[in-house]
């Protein structure tokens, strides 16, 4: 008995590490949401903001389906829940690109109608729920980036959505969302509730926060520079101010 | 023997680990999902007591599980599931016989997804006690508990559920009919009075809370949940887990009741939290059974005979209750867990009373889909008598997923 106790005492110690660079890496900062509202939508996974209307959001949620909010979180207009497995969601050129996590399938809709006027394939062989979660578009590389939940990946894809690279590192443990903003690419954690600001190029991240929010599934700014979060499990809107 | 699970496991710790477990196939409007586990452990069973004969036969390497789980979603309004253990199909067919808690099969169902209420049929785990639903992966022990293990109820049935949530999914509701076998009705068993098992369960919680019992997600904020559960059969003959089923064990009456030839009443409160990487469940559980006078040969049931002789009732409970404790560290890759569980197979047996400690430590592999399992069952003495229920067991071993 006594060589089982010390093999369970040895196990966890042999997984500390040495970590020369840790003075080098940012310091993780707490962020508590100066504002928050229930939204009803269901299992809402993410969020982007509307290109016509600055006040206005579209969510998608992974029971299909896809709504229009505006900055106080009431639902404008909705889809009816079609099955989809929608979680990742952005708008370029008033059309909207949402991807259906189980089918590995983009579907561009019109914001005007909400009709879907064309699909794209991204394969992807791993677990069913653990695939793409967040989509971006950096207009200055004009590319489509997404992320792969776990363990994290980034996939940039260009406007025809075919994968033109992966960005794998040992920060992005998991991951649930990705937006762009001002320059730089926002990526969030939903087992980290974390938010990561990176740069836009190689993805390095230059600061982080916690945010103490319940399975947070999407990122987007509004107008006046808020971070926006929707908590899926929680179905709620949070925002977030950093100073 | 044991050299080649040493190997194994030394080269399963050495070679490069897989990114990604599970494979998923798509045609654009269906998904096929192909995954699956393996778990073997080395099992040391103490002697009860210094003078106890030491037949220590089950002390081995043993293969619990070696499961192939097929997912589907079609059309995006079905969901398909089935899953099988390899290992138990071994044993019935080189042993030629199958306990009920060990059927190979362990799901066949489907799900027709909707907006209004989801229907599953088919073969399927029984919405009752937490501690059954919890998938054996995610647990952070090698065994469940004894009020949980499928001795004292069926785990799984044939039969239709339906289930709607409110509020996103901070409230729960299922109900179903299922045929009030459990894991009988895949061996083709059926009752004469060919009634059904109603079964319902309602959950409420601050936000959708999952069936885990580790906080893997370290939640930042306090996650809760409180749930109600209940089933109720009647059935003209018993049923057991050992075999053979239909018969009662003379020298333990008591053991391993799941039906009874009569009307069983069963139900189940429970309060679960997580946050910051602790974790706790508490479930009761609790079992009537009230008897029939006549079996189904027209003779005086057995246990109703036992029942009326001795305790001059024609009804007896069972139950029990667990505390369970966990705690998550992600630096750490491990978790640790201790649990405690009082079962009582008969309140009207004195010093029945079967009471276990359970400690688990799991160490996760990154990027976790190899984990070391280590579990220790402190059995403590049975009241009254100054010896333990049944033995000590530690476990140790790997549970492998892709």
């Amino acid at each position: 008995m006594k060589k089982y106790l010390f093999l369970l005492l040895i196990i966890p110690l042999c997984s500390f590490k040495n970590e020369p660079h840790k003075s080098t890496k940012p310091k993780v900062k707490h962020l508590k949401p100066f504002w928050h509202k229930s939204v009803n939508i269901d299992e809402p996974s993410d969020i982007s903001i509307s290109n016509g209307n600055p006040t206005h959001f579209f969510v998608v949620g992974n029971r299909g389906t896809l709504a229009e909010i505006d900055d106080n979180g009431h639902v404008l207009r909705h889809t009816r829940p079609d099955g989809s497995d929608y979680e990742a969601v952005c708008v370029k050129d008033n059309m909207i690109y949402a991807i259906d996590e189980s089918l590995r399938r983009v579907d561009v809709i019109d914001t005007a109608d909400f009709k879907v006027k064309k699909n794209y394939f991204i394969p992807f062989a791993g677990a069913r729920n653990k695939s793409y979660e967040g989509l971006t578009y950096n207009p200055k590389s004009k590319r489509f980036v997404t992320v792969i939940e776990k363990p994290g990946v980034i996939v940039e894809l260009n406007e025809d959505m075919q994968i033109v690279g992966q960005t794998y590192s040992k920060k992005f443990r998991e991951l649930s969302s990705i937006t762009y903003y001002d320059g730089f690419m926002w990526l969030l954690s939903d087992e980290d509730h974390r938010i990561m600001k990176a740069n836009a190029t190689d993805y390095s991240v230059i600061d982080e926060w916690e945010i103490p929010v319940i399975n947070p599934e999407g990122i987007a700014f509004d107008n006046a520079g808020n971070i926006l979060i929707m908590s899926d499990d929680e179905a709620t809107l949070y925002k977030f101010k950093i100073q | 023997m044991r050299k080649t699970y040493i190997y194994a496991l030394a080269l399963l710790l050495l070679s490069p680990v897989f990114s990604f477990a599970q494979h998923t196939f798509t045609n654009g409007s269906n998904t096929l999902e192909i995954s699956g586990y393996l778990i073997t452990y080395y099992q040391y069973r103490k002697p009860i007591t210094a003078t106890t004969s030491s037949d220590l036969h089950k002390s081995a390497f043993q293969l619990d599980d070696a499961r192939l789980n097929i997912k589907g979603f079609a059309h995006g309004r079905f969901k398909y599931e089935v899953e099988i253990n390899y290992i138990d199909i071994m044993t019935i067919a080189f042993g030629g016989t199958a306990e009920l808690k060990h059927i190979p099969l362990t799901e066949a169902n489907v799900t027709y997804v909707n907006p209004y209420v989801n229907i599953r049929a088919g073969y399927l785990k029984v919405p009752f006690s937490s501690s059954s639903i919890c998938d054996k992966v995610p647990s952070p022990f090698l065994q469940r508990t004894l009020i949980a293990d499928g001795d004292y109820f069926s785990r799984r049935d044939a039969g239709i559920l339906l289930s709607h949530d409110f509020w996103h999914q901070r409230i729960g509701l299922t109900a179903g009919i299922l045929s009030g076998m459990g894991e009988a009705i895949v061996l083709g068993a059926g009752d004469p009075n060919g009634m059904p098992e109603m079964v319902g369960r309602l959950q409420l919680s601050n936000a959708h809370y999952r069936d885990e019992e580790v906080d893997f997600r370290n939640l930042s904020k306090p996650l809760f949940r409180v749930v109600v559960d209940a089933r109720y059969s009647n059935k003209t003959q018993y049923m057991g887990t050992n075999v053979p089923m239909t018969q009662i064990d003379t020298t333990n009456p008591w053991a391993n009741v799941r039906n009874v030839n009569g009307q069983k009443y069963s139900y189940g409160l429970e309060a679960a939290f997580m946050w910051h990487g602790f974790s706790f469940q508490f479930e009761r559980n609790v079992g009537i059974m009230k008897i029939h006078q006549l079996a189904s040969d027209g003779t005086n049931d057995k246990l109703y005979t036992l029942l009326t002789k001795s305790y001059n009732t024609n009804y007896f409970k069972n139950g029990g209750y667990l505390l369970q404790a966990n705690y998550y560290n992600l630096k750490l890759w491990s978790a640790f867990a201790v649990r405690y569980s009082d079962f009582n197979p008969s309140d009207l047996a004195v010093g029945s009373v079967q009471r276990t400690m359970t400690f688990g430590y799991n160490f996760f592999m990154k990027p976790y889909n190899l984990t070391l399992k280590f579990h220790y069952d402190y059995r403590f003495n049975t009241p009254g008598t100054g010896v333990k229920w049944t033995n000590d067991q530690f476990r140790g071993g790997f549970q492998y997923t892709f």
